[in-house]
């Protein structure tokens, strides 16, 4: 009786499977449009990092000469009304862009998952109170948000940034507190409870790393919006100080000579559509990587 | 000697206007050594026990009465000292394998999991929880400590979570239906893991199950709820072989191996519990007394009965 079962096991070539892998990289790699995404990003963020090396001229250098100048192989994308080359710009501009975006998705994930764990795990009136305030932050259309706390603070990078994060947080807190008030009740955390762990304890180690997968996504999707957004508010004039080349204002400042010189509108904007488009689909594809529900999804 | 005292323990759960009482005045003792079992069909409070010992019951629930472990009671203790019993002296075995164990984190984690918090213990209790693995029918736990839980099939996991419940070597050991949805053949190794722990290891052990087979092999003392009360309390053979109680011969009677007959009616409502004997609508022995007086738990030939017929021969 007592070895029965050993014996059993003995006979039965029990074969372990093999050990988790680097699944999702080979899914990237599966994806045509992921991987093309990806080495995009990559390509941007190149850019973006080593754009101060790479940029022909100073951004910021006015040449009334040359203002308004069409791509020639002085100025590879031309000037702009002041004659600052087109090409310098953008490419500052993309790392202006691109690191508000990272602070702004870095500052809002920390903060919304934090008060979103906070309220889904609590609940009672500390889940009443911060569901309130995200419901307040979220019934705000955004930009007029945004808008108005900078108003208040004055224009700059690091208030840009608090701004748009102030904006941002709630969505990743309302989709935290869902997140956890699901996870909250599966077995594992009772078993975790039972085995004497403490409310710390269980967020960071069993909450959060169930819950990452479909933050990520949102995160990623959101990255896109952030530069949008960023865009949208260095067009209406209040984002950035006038000497920060951002592709938002470059727009603004083109539009007037849009009949005239076209290239100072069509390149900022297709910077812009550039960023979002690869953050949509890297979005898209994250999602259907590590949602498990999908077809295919072998990580049930 | 006992080990764990179970005093006069009612559950209740607040819903609405109602109050469903899942567990009522239940009181019973665990020796050291020895495998208590409790059985009963589906929402008779098996589980609620198991639970409330550790206090791990939703918020609203109310209990009462008093779970004497060690000298202290365990459910008057601070949450901090509550925490050093959870899972160190105590250690519930959870009712679904599948679900108890964390889907992204790496199984050799969760085990590592329960001697957190104390890193010199958690080498050696590794080396221990890798032994007691082996010792449980776990092929190759090293290799076994890098997957996921998806795997793994059921048995495994099953055994898996006996591994971690039993790796910070707790004093009693609370098996909440450990057989639920297994197949038979992984069932028959549960009773042969059981089997091991209890002669091997002598641990003290609650079994909460509704499998009469596991509770056969391995129980040695038996307690039959009913309605969220003890009808029934003896050796495990007295039970299991010569019940006395209606409701255990019935529970007995239903099982495949004794023709599968079942019980008529079904159990009353929590929240409006009958006149006289829970069980006198079901009963075939039941007699005029039976609907007035609510029968009181009385020694009965070495046992516990809750039972008039037994009273009035």
């Amino acid at each position: 009786m007592d070895n029965s079962f050993a014996d059993k096991l003995r006979k039965k070539s029990f074969l372990l499977p093999e050990a988790y892998g680097n699944e999702v990289v080979k899914k990237v790699f599966q994806r045509k449009d992921m991987l093309f995404a990806l080495l995009a990003l990559f390509f941007f963020v190149g850019l973006a990092l080593f754009a101060p090396l790479i940029s022909p001229y100073d951004p910021n250098a006015i040449n009334l000469k040359n203002k308004n100048l069409n791509p020639s192989e002085e100025h590879l994308l031309g000037t702009d009304y002041l004659g600052r080359d087109l090409l310098s710009r953008i490419l500052i501009g993309a790392q202006t862009s691109l690191s508000i975006a990272t602070g702004v998705v870095l500052i809002s994930l920390f903060l919304g998952t934090a008060a979103g764990c906070v309220a889904g795990y609590y609940g009672g009136i500390v889940d009443e109170s911060i569901s309130r305030l995200i419901d307040i932050f979220l019934s705000f259309p955004g930009v007029i948000f945004a808008l108005t706390i900078l108003g208040a603070l004055g224009s700059g990078v690091f208030n840009l940034m608090l701004a748009l994060s102030i904006v941002h947080w709630a969505k990743y807190a309302r989709l935290m507190r869902g997140q956890v008030l699901s996870i909250k009740k599966k077995e594992f955390i009772l078993s975790a409870i039972t085995s004497g762990a403490g409310d710390f304890y269980i967020i960071r180690k069993h909450i959060v790393p169930n819950a990452i997968a479909t933050l990520l996504v949102l995160a990623t999707i959101d990255f896109g919006h952030v530069i949008l957004s960023i865009a949208t508010l260095s067009f209406l004039g209040i984002g950035l100080p006038a000497d920060v080349p951002e592709w938002g204002a470059m727009l603004s400042s083109g539009k007037e000579f849009m009949r005239t010189a076209p290239f100072q509108t069509i390149f900022p904007g297709l910077a812009i559509t550039l960023i979002v488009v690869i953050f949509s689909i890297l979005g898209d594809g994250m999602r259907d990587i590590l949602d498990p529900n999908h077809e295919g999804g072998e990580i049930y | 000697m006992s080990l764990l005292e179970v005093k006069d323990l009612s559950v209740e759960f607040p819903s609405g206007e109602n109050t469903v009482k899942a567990v009522s005045h239940v009181s019973f003792e665990i020796r050291e050594g020895e495998t208590f079992g409790i059985i009963g069909e589906s929402g008779s409070g098996k589980s609620v026990i198991g639970l409330s010992l550790l206090r791990l019951l939703p918020a609203n629930a109310k209990v009462s009465g008093r779970v004497f472990f060690q000298g202290q009671d365990l459910l008057s203790l601070k949450p901090s000292e509550l925490r050093k019993i959870r899972g160190k002296k105590i250690s519930l075995m959870p009712q679904n394998p599948a679900g108890a164990l964390n889907p992204v984190l790496k199984n050799g984690l969760q085990i590592e999991e329960v001697f957190e918090g104390n890193r010199d213990e958690k080498k050696e209790g590794m080396k221990k929880a890798l032994e007691l693995m082996k010792q449980l029918f776990l092929r190759d736990p090293e290799k076994l400590c890098t997957l996921y839980p998806h795997q793994l099939s059921g048995g495994m996991r099953q055994r898996l979570t006996a591994c971690i419940s039993l790796s910070f070597e707790p004093e009693i050991l609370v098996a909440d239906e450990p057989t639920k949805g297994l197949d038979p053949e992984a069932k028959a190794g549960a009773v042969d893991v059981f089997t091991k722990i209890k002669t091997e290891y002598k641990k003290t052990m609650l079994l909460i199950t509704h499998d009469l087979d596991l509770a056969f092999e391995v129980c040695d003392r038996i307690a039959v709820m009913y309605a969220g009360e003890i009808v029934e309390l003896d050796q495990a053979s007295k039970v299991l072989s010569t019940p006395l109680h209606p409701y255990t011969k019935g529970l007995i009677q239903a099982h495949p191996r004794n023709g599968l007959v079942p019980l008529s009616g079904q159990s009353p409502s929590r929240i409006k519990l009958p006149e006289g004997c829970l069980f006198h609508e079901r009963c075939r022995y039941s007699d005029v007394e039976c609907s007035i007086k609510h029968p009181e738990i009385k020694y009965y030939n070495g046992g516990l009965i809750r039972c008039h017929f037994l009273s009035l021969k």
